[in-house]
Formats: C-alpha cells, structure tokens, sequence
C-alpha cells in the first residue's frame, strides 16, 4: 500500500479584465486510487508578482498579462479607490 | 426473459396513465435493478438527472458550469486561502496564519485569522491579499468588521473595518477613530505583531 500525496494546478479562470484565479488541488492516493482532494484558491492580478508561482501560471499570465492589459488594470485601480 | 407486471392499487381508484412523448423515434426506460419508489417531479425533471440524492449528497463538477440564469444554483466549493498583509503597493509582511472559504453558486463566503510577524518594507495603509475568488464587478463594496483582534497600536475603543472593492481580491481596512467615519488603518497601527480574525461574504 502506497500513499503518496500530489500538488497540481487544478483550475485557472482568466477574467475578462486579466485576473487569473487559480486553484491548486492537494490530491491523496493510495495505490493510485484518489482517497481525497482539496482546493487551496488564490488570484492573480496584472500587476501581481508571478515569479513565485507554477510554471503553467506562469505562462498564461506571460500571455494574458500584455502592457495594454496592466495599464488597463492600473487605470481601472486608481478609479476604483474610494 | 423478465415478465412485466402492471399492478392496481388496492383501495385507490385513480387511472395511471403512461404518455407517449411526441417522437416517431422508439424510446426506451430501463428500470435500475433494485426496489424504490421514483422519484416525484412537478416538472420535467431535468434537472434532477444528476443529483444523486440517495447518497445524501449533491455533487458539482470540480470546474464550474456557469448558469446565467438567475434561478439556478451552478456551483458549490469548499477550500482555503492564505492572507497577507500587505500595503498599496504590494509590499508584504510577513504573515502567519490562513483562511477558509465556501463557494455557493456567486457568492463566496471567507473566514481568515492573520498574524503579522514583520512589517518588512510595508508602509502607508494596510490591505489583505490572497483572497479566494475576485469580487464581482458592481460596486456595492461588501464589507466587514474585524470580529477579535490583538496587538495592535490603536486607542482602546477603536474597531476595525474592511471592505472590497469592486473587481479585486484584496480587503481594505479602516479604524473607526473619525466622528465622520473611518480613516485608513496604517501599518504603523497593524504594528509588527497585529493579529485580527475575520469573516466575508461577498458575489464573486
């Protein structure tokens, strides 16, 4: 019997103004066999530091992360605060 | 072969009517190999197909199916979260302790309990990052209060607010120490060892 415990990215959703949510799933397997699995949640803004997160993340936030999209983000920000 | 068997009610005396559907297609019901009763439905059921509720539990797929329509529940999600402090401009302190979340269809509900160890370069007001879902784009600002809280350099008397701005994961926070409101608690009041427990509900 072998249980071994997995991390992966188990969901990205981009929103329309470029934040990324994503979820990271903590899976437990014994033999192979999934015994449980959790969420762990957390968002990536434009103007987060992405240096620290998975390589996958990484990639879509290279993509999805332009200039225009931060200086929207930025632009969006300063209006936003009350 | 299996034999079918039509039985009538004892003492009821209503007719029991089987309606064909509207197909010139053969159409086929294969009854599940065990005794129950079917399930009653006022409308078409097609909704029901999916909920397994002889296990006590209703399911939804890991990846949400969004419903625009407001009458439909498309989502359920338990997990957790991880606050920091932070200020305006993304500066970090160091902070222990975690969060919590359910998501139940848009809205979100999140508990946090946070420590800061270390202020490191923060400065100016203070905000908590790593919430779970951004908040929806609407600008009705949900908010909070923070419900217990220590070590930190404010006047004894004082609570602490949060709100959230529209379209962002992050909470705001505030000192009631103004006769007109609020003003922005700062890091200097957070002080290097501020601890506050917390909850939010907000629409994702």
């Amino acid at each position: 019997m072998t249980i071994t415990k997995k991390i992966e990215i188990g969901s990205m959703e981009v929103l329309p103004m470029g934040q990324i949510q994503v979820r990271t799933d903590t899976i437990i397997e014994e033999d192979g066999v999934e015994l449980s699995r959790s969420y762990h949640r957390h968002v990536c803004e434009p103007d987060s530091d992405t240096s620290n997160e998975d390589q996958r993340v990484k990639d879509v936030a290279n993509t999805v992360h332009t200039p225009a999209v931060k200086q929207a983000w930025a632009d969006f920000r300063a209006s936003q605060e009350i | 072969m299996a034999k079918v068997k039509i039985q009538g009610h004892a003492s009821g005396t209503g007719v029991l009517t089987v309606t064909a559907p509207n197909t010139s297609s053969d159409r086929t019901i294969t009854l599940p190999d065990a005794t129950g009763t079917l399930l009653n439905s006022d409308g078409d059921g097609s909704s029901l197909t999916s909920l397994p509720a002889h296990t006590g539990n209703v399911a939804f797929p890991a990846t949400q199916v969004a419903s625009a329509d407001a009458n439909t529940l498309d989502d359920y999600e338990e997990g957790t979260w991880t606050p920091v402090y932070e200020d305006g401009s993304g500066n970090a302190g160091t902070t222990t302790g975690g969060g919590a979340y359910t998501k139940i269809g848009d809205l979100v509900y999140a508990t946090f309990q946070a420590t800061c160890s270390n202020l490191n370069s923060m400065s100016g007001g203070v905000r908590m990052t790593g919430m779970p879902f951004t908040s929806a784009n609407n600008a009705t600002y949900p908010s909070g209060v923070v419900g217990y809280m220590s070590s930190l350099a404010t006047t004894a008397g004082y609570s602490v607010h949060y709100f959230m701005n529209p379209n962002t994961a992050y909470l705001e926070f505030y000192l009631n120490d103004s006769t007109a409101g609020t003003t922005g608690l700062q890091h200097s009041e957070l002080s290097t060892s501020g601890q506050m427990f917390g909850s939010i509900s907000y629409k994702a």
